[in-house]
């Protein structure tokens, strides 16, 4: 496309979350996959359903144009299903790996669909979307593939209200907090940090019986008890945190919020902010390091409010004065406001979907390849089935012994039926 | 009120099974909505939102204690239709 064509096309700013995406320098790949049972259906039968369901989707349509300084996106044309929906023969595994470090590539809009043959997690094949953060959220996959279900559910009503705008004084307090100094996961043995992948399957009667923790209480969600397997998978491989590089820095876990409200359920883009957790590494026992983060997740959607209502306006705002503005607080960001790992549990609600009639039995999520020092994990849930994704930034082949390791965690929650009293 | 209080287990029951995406044999009064049905907080918000629309009361405010089984939230239903005074929203996060 030439240069006049592209000046008659409208270009659209992107949004504070968006840009913040693009130059984290991280590669910024994402993914979903949806896992059937049944005959694999035909490719251009898949097409057909995309062009069906995603072509009425500006955002699906969009092009990064990085041609005329600063980023901005277009929509030149279609997107065009040949090119966007593809076989992926090698499996699902092989995807995630070998997407998860590689952006796509510029020209086109960053999503591709592929259909993956081959029994994998208790399916006979799977749909996988993958796109770059920029372009879509979690939530954006997760409501892009629903569309793709033989009968779409209606959108949930279960967006959050509208938050109420919160005080200064709140937004200053989490200032604060956003801005403490947080440390990386530390390598051992020392040497390059390799970008990994595992995936592993949760019995569902472990999971059953760890909601169930700390006895004598509500439970725990799928949420909760990730974020605190995840401090007990840090602490078994890594041990306690005054043996770590900078014994005196907290440890955090990035907490995905979806900001959509009843009135933007199904938006697409990243309408979405991140908290910081401390993590409970030095909390002994999985019963208490569970509480300590259900007491600290408490806290999540109020200041996620702040976010919403305070600090992305403002930064919005300060961005207006010029791009060096997003680039120093991103490159703050990459130094100080640190966090170890990021944790999202997915659950797809329903459990009777079907494509062209084949069940859907899992879903497996692709967290983000984040900074060396660093890991992500993404519970998804799909009726009974349960799936964890691990992508790790540290040594080759970590993400499948702290998979292990936040599975072993469930098992102890699982086993646990006297736990120590509050 | 007995009658009430059958008539909103009759409706929030499937309610239940199908915000939560659980048999609807497994919505039993003491289950307990986290715990027991998996519930998570977006589960949790769009109850409240159904049964806003289904009951015609505000299950949400301030108060997250002291509900956590469905049989409690059918109990709170019944008693703000009754006009009971300073009820707030049942469930934990």
């Amino acid at each position: 496309m030439g240069k006049s064509a592209l000046l008659k096309i409208p270009r659209t700013r992107l949004s504070y979350a968006d840009e913040m995406l693009l130059i984290n320098g991280c590669p910024g790949v994402i993914g979903l996959a949806a896992v059937f049972s049944g005959e694999r259906p035909a490719p251009d039968r898949v097409r057909a359903r995309v062009a069906e369901r995603w072509s009425g989707l500006e955002r699906m349509h969009q092009v990064l144009d990085r041609t005329t300084g600063g980023a901005r996106w277009t929509v030149p044309g279609p997107f065009d299903p040949e090119a966007h929906v593809a076989v992926e023969p090698a499996g699902l595994d092989e995807l995630w790996a070998a997407s998860v470090d590689r952006p796509l590539p510029g020209g086109l809009p960053p999503w591709r669909l592929y259909v993956v043959p081959g029994a994998a997690y208790g399916g006979d094949f799977a749909l996988a979307l993958v796109a770059q953060h920029t372009l879509l959220d979690g939530r954006s996959l997760a409501t892009l593939m629903r569309t793709l279900v033989d009968e779409p559910a209606a959108a949930r009503a279960a967006a959050r209200p509208a938050p109420v705008r919160p005080g200064l004084r709140a937004a200053g307090r989490e200032l604060r907090t956003m801005t403490a100094v947080g440390q990386s996961v530390p390598l051992r043995p020392p040497g390059e940090a390799r970008a990994s992948v595992a995936v592993r399957e949760l019995d569902v009667d472990t999971v059953r019986s760890a909601r169930r923790q700390p006895a004598g209480g509500r439970g725990a969600t799928l949420n909760e008890l990730l974020v605190a397997a995840v401090a007990g998978a840090l602490r078994a491989r890594y041990g306690p945190v005054r043996d770590w590089r900078a014994r005196d820095e907290p440890v955090y876990t990035a907490v995905p919020c979806d900001l959509r409200t009843r009135t933007n359920t199904t938006e697409l883009g990243n309408t979405v902010t991140v908290v910081r957790v401390p993590l409970p590494v030095d909390v002994d026992g999985p019963v208490d390091r569970l509480r300590a983060c259900q007491a600290a997740l408490a806290t999540v959607p109020d200041r996620a409010a702040v976010h919403a209502g305070v600090l992305f306006p403002a930064a919005e705002a300060v961005r207006r004065t010029g791009p060096w503005v997003t680039r120093l607080l991103t490159g703050r960001g990459r130094h100080t406001c640190f966090a170890a790992t990021a944790t999202t549990a997915l659950k797809w609600p329903g459990a009777a979907d079907t494509f062209d009639g084949r069940r859907l039995v899992r879903t497996v999520g692709l967290p983000p390849l984040q900074r060396p020092g660093t890991a992500s994990f993404a519970l998804a849930q799909v009726g009974d089935a349960f799936t964890l994704t691990v992508v790790s930034h540290l040594r080759p082949d970590d993400a499948g012994r702290l998979a292990d390791a936040v599975v072993t965690e469930f098992g102890t929650w699982a086993r646990t039926t006297t736990p120590s009293a509050p | 009120m007995e009658a009430e209080h059958g008539d909103v287990w009759e409706a929030l029951r499937p309610l239940c099974a199908r915000v939560m995406s659980v048999p609807a044999e497994t919505v039993v009064p003491h289950a307990r909505l986290v715990a027991d049905l998996g519930a998570d907080s977006l589960d949790i918000t769009e109850l409240e939102v159904a049964s806003e629309e289904m009951f015609g009361v505000s299950l949400r405010g301030t108060d997250k204690s002291g509900v956590s089984t469905v049989g409690d939230v059918a109990d709170l239903i019944v008693r703000l239709r009754a006009g009971a005074p300073g009820l707030h929203s049942p469930v934990g996060r």
